[in-house]
Parts: structure tokens; C-alpha cells; sequence
């Protein structure tokens, strides 16, 4: 297992590396100079090629990127060209909320997906599954911003029990995060609809409820628990790209967090906090990634790693 | 200043200052704003107290004046830092801030007396807190955006840029209060430049203390409001600074900047009132929401509107392609139709026939001469580029940025009006980072682009666009002409008055009837302010007054 790890994260580190250098790439080859637009139109030409000078604008692209990665190492991912400061200080001063953002939309996707994924599959073509389903396909195909206007308007406006917008306590994620547990859950139900439906047509399910086991002690002692393995999958990415930043639910709702830094960045090209938020994202997905492979082993002990 | 177009809905203008000039030689003190210009919530006994909540569209860039150059960071920093003059109220007269003022009879000897004023740390304002404010926006390593204003204007300037001097030598502190400012000729825009918060008083000892990173995220100055708090993400808290040099104001207690740029929460925020006003905090009603705002009975009346100093216009090179033959450009001025891009603003324009801006208090036409008169006439323009050598028209690429949906409706607009007069335009959308990068390098066919005033004077638009010397950064579609040239660098030397307003009429006139431009509107700036906040008002060259606001009671 230890061995296992060791390898994953060896090829991880690959990953993030191949990731580093085509977004690198992507963001130089586009030709935007920012020394003119830190300045202004009134600099002379000599302070435009000192500023190009002081970001090392000047050097060529792969000397760029090995003073780049050279400064990764050591923790310093740059300085934003926009706001001047540290990127490791951006991304530190919005890590917190969109973390907060990220395992409470999870959440309501969960608890939302998941009793209707169990609901489907109990009910698999009865009036009661085509109901939910029916409302699962309305969810998954609301655009997100839809969805989250609505919840402002109704519930933010309207009614007032909740902020319509910005970034504060744990009231302010409470919309955000119900407008993606109603648009994302439905993967989830999905998901475990089908993979319920295999399960419980399974022998040592009909073994259980023949040795008198109870409907309830059948569905979630001995059914869930192997059905539970793909929709384990896809939370892994799912919370992976989630704390990267959820872009449209922040842009609608005005949450300052890595998404809306992230979009910020790409409109103002600003190449060291794309680089930063790019690479955070991808840290992410890796490290979920390779824990959702360890936690398949515990709970499926059939799956072994050598 | 070189902006998208829709970046130019974070500037304002004022209709109401046509004609006025600077004030006289320093004998004015600091004053509550005056004159018929754009309020709303005037009237009444101001209320002391109260807290004013905020939308925030982005977390302030910079808090140091010196970095400070977006309209984002300007509306904190001006209430942190005060200069040595400043705009009085609505209008573009220069006023004392913290100093009175004389001038040599020469026109290049400034003599400021400073007033008795404080840094909020009880460290007193001096001759050289403004020395050490202009030596940092000389210094090359605080890459600031203020220095092409003063360098080389300012004595001594170019070489203490160049790294040859220690210090600048037309910048003496006389004795402790008394500042003089020695410039390399006589400038009738040095007052407006000094208005600027660029140059703004900071205080020596604070700079020298602590490291720059620190100053643009910790402020020190003698402004009304200081900065009590930044939650990052979150919000900025400002509380009033109790010994502000100015007797009677602040009003307000409290200001809370809440960082929320979802133009659908800023819109429900002010509808349940729990935002006092929409204005410089989102450059202005956000596009999504003015329609919902100015069709609501409710709020119709608490909209504020004044034309801006800018004028969006459609670049057309004069060096490179079809559009390098005069006639051809001539052309293709009568081909906008120009009432269609008001529309697509959503009525906030103003359709424009000339550079200088209707706002500016000198250098507006208010009759062209007949070569100057372009009006939409798509069959004269099919006719003329038929004489030009185009009777099927060409193939050519119109360049845009993304700023916001209007830019690419725009650029469609103008590529179907080109399109009836047979010319075949594509369009080239990029973010406004790479347009300005492409544009700057002088080989766009077309482009659609903005110029907001850096101050009150015609020079600030013709000069900077149009000046050969200006080329390609700025001055962008690689317009040259040395008559022009002549009468440009002629009124940068002249006094303020009607003879140089002449220098830069003539100089207009001869620009518009060569065409490099198709001069498209004149955008309107609009604010939201709920009907218990009084005292707001728009200055064309400054952010919200906000020192001068007070909540009423409701």
C-alpha cells in the first residue's frame, strides 16, 4: 500500500509539472505585455522596458519558466502583475471561503443526490421513480446561474431568510451551495440508481432478505455500501474541482474566492495568479484522486493495490 | 486614459462646467461643494453619524497614492490621502486642499504654503512629505503611472529618473510649510496634474518605516475616512479620522465597503436598502442592472446621470491597408450610424461628431466646419469609396475587447453598417489585456476604443492621441501630421485661454478632416442613490465626495 502511495504520488508530481508547462505556455503565447497597463498610457518607453525588466518579461520563455519553477520549490508561486502582492497570499486569503463553498455544496449534493438515487432504484419504474427522476433531469439541465438567480430572487430578496450575495459567515454559503447540490446532485442519483439496481439484484442481497434481514438493514448495511463505490468516484473529482473553485456559482453570487480570483486573472492576464490558481486546482484533483483510490480499499476489501 | 468601453461607465463628465477655468491664485480655502452640477439627495441640515454601506465590485488594487491608477482604487485612496489642490465640488475649478498657491509671473515657479494638517498618526504634513511623494512617483522601481506627468516637467526631474541625481532640484521645501515647485517651461495643466492623487501628501517617516508591499495595503494619511479594517475577500471598514483638517466634516461614522461584484446582488442589495448608493463602488450602475433600476417607478428618481469626459470612438489606421488613403477613411465616416450604438448602450451615450467631449471646459466645437460634418449616409459612402479606388469595397479585420457584452455588439453594429457599403470586416475579440498590447503596436486595420479625460484640458486628448510623437502607443491609428504637430506642441507652452483653446480648435478641425477617427458617442456615466443619502454629487474628476455625505433620517 505504502509502496502504492509512494508511486502515485511520484507520478502525481508529473502531472503537475505537465500541467505547469502547458498552462505556462497557453498564458505566454498569448501576446499581452502588462508592463504598458501596470504604467499607464503617460509612461515613457524607458520605464515600460524597466517594469518589463522587473518581471522578467525580457528573458526567453523556457528561462522564464525555470526561474518559475525554481521559485515554486522554495513556496513562492510570484506576485500578482495586477494587485502587487504575493500569490501565495491571494490564494491564502480565499482558500478559507471557497472551502467553505466547496464541502457544504458537496454536502447538499449529497444529501440531496443520494436519497434520490435510493429512491430510484427502490422504486425503478414506478410512479415514484419517474417523479424523482423527472425532477433529477430538471436539475441537471437548469443552467447553474438560473438556478442561483432564482434562489437570490425568492429566497434572498423576496423572503430575505438569507444573503443575496457577497462573502461573509456560513449564511452567506448557504444559497451558493443549495444552487449546486440541486444542479449537481443528479449525477449522483444517477449514478447510484443504476449501480443500486445492479446491487440489489444480486445474490448475497437476496441471501440477506432471505435470512429475514430488515429492508432497511438491507439497503444500507449490505446494498449502499457496494453501490456507494462509483458515486465515490465521481465525489472524489467532484470535491477535487470544487475546491478549485466554483467559477459560475461565485461570479453569480459575488463570493470572493479562488473561482472568481481565477476569472479575474484570465481577464487581466495576469500570468503569475493564473499559474497559482491553475496549479492549486490541479493539487486538488491529484491529491482527491489518490485518496479516493486508498479509501476503495477500505471500503471494498475485495480491491488491493500492489 | 486609454479604456474599454465599457471600463468608460467608471467615468464621469460634467455638462455643467462648460467654460470654467482654474481658480485664481490660491486665496479660496477648502469648501463644501458648490455650483448647478449633479447631485441628488441634496438639501437639508447634514446629519452627523450613521454608517454607509457599500457593494464593492473588486477588492481596491492599491491603497499607496503613488501605484493607485484605476477608478476602483481611486474612490478609497481619496479618502485616505489629500493634495495640494483639488476640484471644487461639481466643477473643474481648481481649488487649495492642502495648500494655498501663487504662481511666478512666468509661469514656471509654484509656491505652495501648507496648511496646518495631520497624518493620522499625529506626525504633522510638510513641505516634505509632498518632496517624498514625488520622488517615489519618479522612482523607477515604484512603477507608477504618474510619472509621465511630471517627468520631465518638473526641474530636475529626468535626471533624478535617470538615476543621476539624488534628488529633484525643482522640488524645494523653502522651510517646514512652504513648498516650491520649479517646472522646465510653463504648463497651463500643472494644477490639474497636481490634483491628481498621485501626489498626494504622505507621510516621510511612515514610507521610510515600512516596505512598500506594506504602505499599499496599510494607508497613512490625512484623509476623512481611515481604514479601520480589511477582511480579505470580505470587506474594507473605514471610521472617520476625528481630526481631519477640514472643520465640520466628516458626517458619517462608518463606512462599510462589502466586496460583492454579482451585479444581481448589488441590484437587490440597494432594492431592500441595504446599500446607500451604486456608483464609483461599481464604476457606475452595473450594464444588467440600470434597465431594471430606471424602468422601477421606485428608483427612477434616484438615478443621477451626467455625460462623461470620454468619447468611445472606431480607430482607423492611417499607415497600414485600404483605410491609409484618406478619402477612404473619409469614406467611411458616413457609414456609422451612430443613434444604433446609443441603443446598444442601452440609451446611456451621447452620439458624438468630434473628439473633445461636449464635458470639456475648453477645446468643444459647437459648430464643425462643413469638412467636418460626417452625418449617416450609407449611399455617399458607397459613392466616395468608389472614388477612392473601392467601387467593390475590401476585406479588412475590426479589433475589439471583451470588457462586457456591449463591446462585440458594437463591433457587429459597425461591421453590418461597413458590410451595406461594401466593405467586409471581420471581428477580432480578445481580452482587453491582448487588445491593448495589439493596439500598441500600431497594426490593428480597425479598432474600437475609449479615451476618458486624466484631467479637464483638450491637450489631454488631442495631444496624446493624435501627436506624431505619440506614436504607436497611444496614439494608435499612426496618425501624423506636422501642421498639426506645430499647433500641439505650440499650446502645450501657451497660458490657459482663448487663444490656446483656438490652437487646439484649429488643430481638431484639421484632425477630423483627415479622419483617423470615427468619433461614435460620448457615454453616459449613471449612479443609484437611495433617497436617504444626502449630499452625493459627481465631480468629472473625482470619485464620491464621499467626506460630504450624510444619512437623513427614514
Amino acid at each position: 500500500m505504502i509502496a502504492y502511495i509512494i508511486r502515485r504520488i511520484g507520478g502525481s508530481i508529473i502531472v503537475l509539472i505537465g500541467i505547469s508547462i502547458i498552462t505556462f505556455a497557453l498564458a505566454y503565447l498569448v501576446p499581452a505585455n502588462p508592463a504598458r497597463a501596470i504604467v499607464g498610457p503617460h509612461a515613457s518607453e524607458a520605464l515600460v522596458l524597466k517594469v518589463e525588466q522587473q518581471l522578467g518579461l525580457n528573458e526567453p520563455l523556457p528561462v522564464r519558466y525555470i526561474h518559475y519553477m525554481e521559485n515554486l520549490v522554495h513556496g513562492n508561486l510570484g506576485t500578482s502583475y495586477v494587485l502587487d502582492q504575493p500569490v501565495t497570499t491571494l490564494i491564502g486569503q480565499r482558500v478559507g471561503a471557497t472551502a467553505q463553498l466547496a464541502v457544504t455544496a458537496w454536502i447538499a449534493e449529497l444529501l440531496i443526490g443520494i436519497p434520490i438515487g435510493i429512491i430510484s432504484a427502490l422504486y425503478d419504474r414506478k410512479a415514484l421513480d419517474h417523479v424523482v427522476s423527472i425532477l433529477a433531469l430538471v436539475g441537471i439541465s437548469l443552467p447553474v446561474f438560473f438556478v442561483g438567480l432564482e434562489l437570490m430572487y425568492w429566497v434572498g430578496f423576496k423572503l430575505d431568510w438569507l444573503p443575496v450575495g457577497g462573502t461573509g459567515g456560513f449564511n452567506f454559503v448557504i444559497l451558493p451551495a443549495l444552487t449546486y447540490g440541486i444542479t449537481g446532485a443528479a449525477y449522483y442519483a444517477r449514478l447510484l440508481k443504476s449501480s443500486m439496481i445492479d446491487v440489489m439484484n444480486s445474490d448475497y442481497i437476496r441471501t440477506a432478505r432471505a435470512k429475514g434481514a430488515s429492508p432497511n438493514r438491507v439497503i444500507f448495511r449490505h446494498a449502499l455500501r457496494n453501490a456507494i463505490i462509483p458515486v465515490l468516484t465521481y465525489g472524489g473529482i467532484d470535491i477535487a474541482s470544487l475546491f478549485g473553485g466554483v467559477v459560475v456559482i461565485e461570479d453569480v453570487f459575488g463570493y470572493s474566492g479562488i473561482g472568481q480570483l481565477t476569472v479575474q486573472a484570465i481577464n487581466n492576464l495576469d500570468v503569475p495568479v493564473i499559474m497559482g490558481t491553475v496549479l492549486f486546482a490541479a493539487l486538488f484533483v491529484v491529491l482527491f484522486n489518490l485518496l479516493v483510490d486508498v479509501l476503495y480499499g477500505i471500503i471494498d476489501p475485495r480491491i488491493t493495490y500492489s | 486614459m486609454k479604456v474599454s468601453k465599457m471600463r468608460l461607465f467608471a467615468v464621469v463628465a460634467s455638462m455643467a462646467m462648460l467654460g470654467t477655468a482654474l481658480a485664481g491664485c490660491g486665496t479660496q480655502s477648502a469648501t463644501a461643494p458648490q455650483g448647478g452640477g449633479t447631485t441628488a439627495g441634496g438639501g437639508g441640515q447634514p446629519v452627523y453619524g450613521g454608517t454607509l454601506t457599500l457593494d464593492l465590485a473588486s477588492q481596491f488594487p492599491h491603497l499607496d497614492p503613488a501605484k493607485a491608477y484605476d477608478t476602483t482604487s481611486d474612490e478609497a485612496v481619496e479618502q485616505f490621502y489629500n493634495t495640494l489642490v483639488t476640484y471644487q465640488g461639481t466643477t473643474n475649478n481648481i481649488v487649495p486642499d492642502l495648500a494655498t498657491y501663487s504662481v511666478s509671473n512666468d509661469g514656471k515657479v509654484y509656491t505652495f504654503h501648507i496648511k496646518s494638517a495631520k497624518f493620522w498618526n499625529g506626525d504633522p504634513v510638510t513641505a516634505q512629505s509632498f518632496i517624498t511623494e514625488f520622488e517615489r512617483v519618479l522612482n523607477n522601481n515604484m512603477q507608477s503611472g504618474g510619472q509621465g506627468f511630471i517627468d520631465p516637467l518638473i526641474q530636475g526631474s529626468a535626471a533624478y529618473v535617470a538615476g543621476k541625481a539624488t534628488s529633484v532640484s525643482g522640488l524645494k521645501a523653502l522651510n517646514a510649510n512652504t513648498l516650491q515647485i520649479t517646472l522646465t517651461h510653463p504648463s497651463a495643466t500643472f494644477l490639474y496634474v497636481l490634483a491628481m492623487p498621485f501626489f498626494s501628501a504622505v507621510d516621510p517617516s511612515y514610507i521610510a518605516a515600512h516596505p512598500e508591499s506594506y504602505i499599499d495595503t496599510h494607508p497613512m494619511g490625512t484623509g476623512p475616512f481611515e481604514l479601520a479594517s480589511y477582511t480579505p475577500g470580505k470587506d474594507y471598514v473605514l471610521t472617520k479620522n476625528p481630526n481631519y483638517f477640514v472643520k465640520g466634516i466628516p458626517y458619517l461614522i462608518k463606512i462599510v465597503f462589502n466586496i460583492n461584484n454579482s451585479p444581481s446582488a448589488v441590484l437587490f442589495h440597494f432594492e431592500q436598502g441595504q446599500t446607500g448608493l451604486i456608483s464609483w463602488n461599481q464604476t457606475g450602475i452595473p450594464s444588467e442592472d440600470y434597465l431594471p433600476l430606471s424602468n422601477n417607478p421606485k428608483y427612477s428618481g434616484d438615478i443621477v446621470k451626467q455625460t462623461e469626459v470620454a468619447t468611445n470612438y472606431f480607430g482607423l489606421n492611417c499607415k497600414y491597408g485600404p483605410t491609409a488613403n484618406v478619402n477612404v477613411r473619409r469614406a467611411l465616416e458616413y457609414a456609422v450610424n451612430k443613434q444604433v450604438i446609443v441603443r446598444i448602450l442601452d440609451g446611456l451615450a451621447v452620439p458624438a461628431n468630434q473628439i473633445i467631449p461636449p464635458s470639456m471646459p475648453a477645446g468643444y466645437e459647437q459648430t464643425l466646419p462643413a469638412q467636418d460634418q460626417y452625418t449617416y449616409d450609407p449611399a455617399l459612402a458607397k459613392k466616395l469609396l468608389a472614388q477612392a479606388g473601392y467601387p467593390h469595397g475590401f476585406s479588412t479585420t475590426i479589433y475589439t475587447d471583451n470588457t462586457s457584452p456591449t463591446d462585440l455588439k458594437i463591433a457587429e453594429a459597425i461591421q453590418q453598417m461597413f458590410a451595406q457599403v461594401g466593405v467586409r470586416a471581420q471581428i477580432n475579440q480578445t481580452s482587453w489585456n491582448t487588445f491593448l498590447t495589439n493596439n500598441e503596436t500600431g497594426k490593428q486595420d480597425m479598432f474600437t476604443l475609449a479615451w476618458l479625460e486624466d484631467f479637464p484640458d483638450p491637450s489631454d486628448f488631442l495631444n496624446t492621441l493624435f501627436n506624431t510623437n505619440q506614436i504607436p502607443v497611444n496614439n494608435s491609428t499612426n496618425y501624423s501630421n506636422s501642421q498639426v504637430d506645430a499647433l500641439l506642441n505650440k499650446g502645450a507652452l501657451m497660458p490657459a485661454g482663448t487663444a490656446r483653446d483656438n490652437v487646439y480648435k484649429q488643430a481638431q478641425n484639421i484632425i477630423l478632416s483627415q479622419a483617423p477617427w470615427i468619433p461614435l458617442v460620448y457615454p453616459v456615466y449613471a449612479a443609484a442613490v437611495q433617497p436617504w443619502v444626502k449630499g452625493f454629487y459627481i465631480n468629472p474628476n473625482l470619485m464620491d465626495p464621499l467626506q460630504y455625505m450624510w444619512i437623513a433620517k427614514h
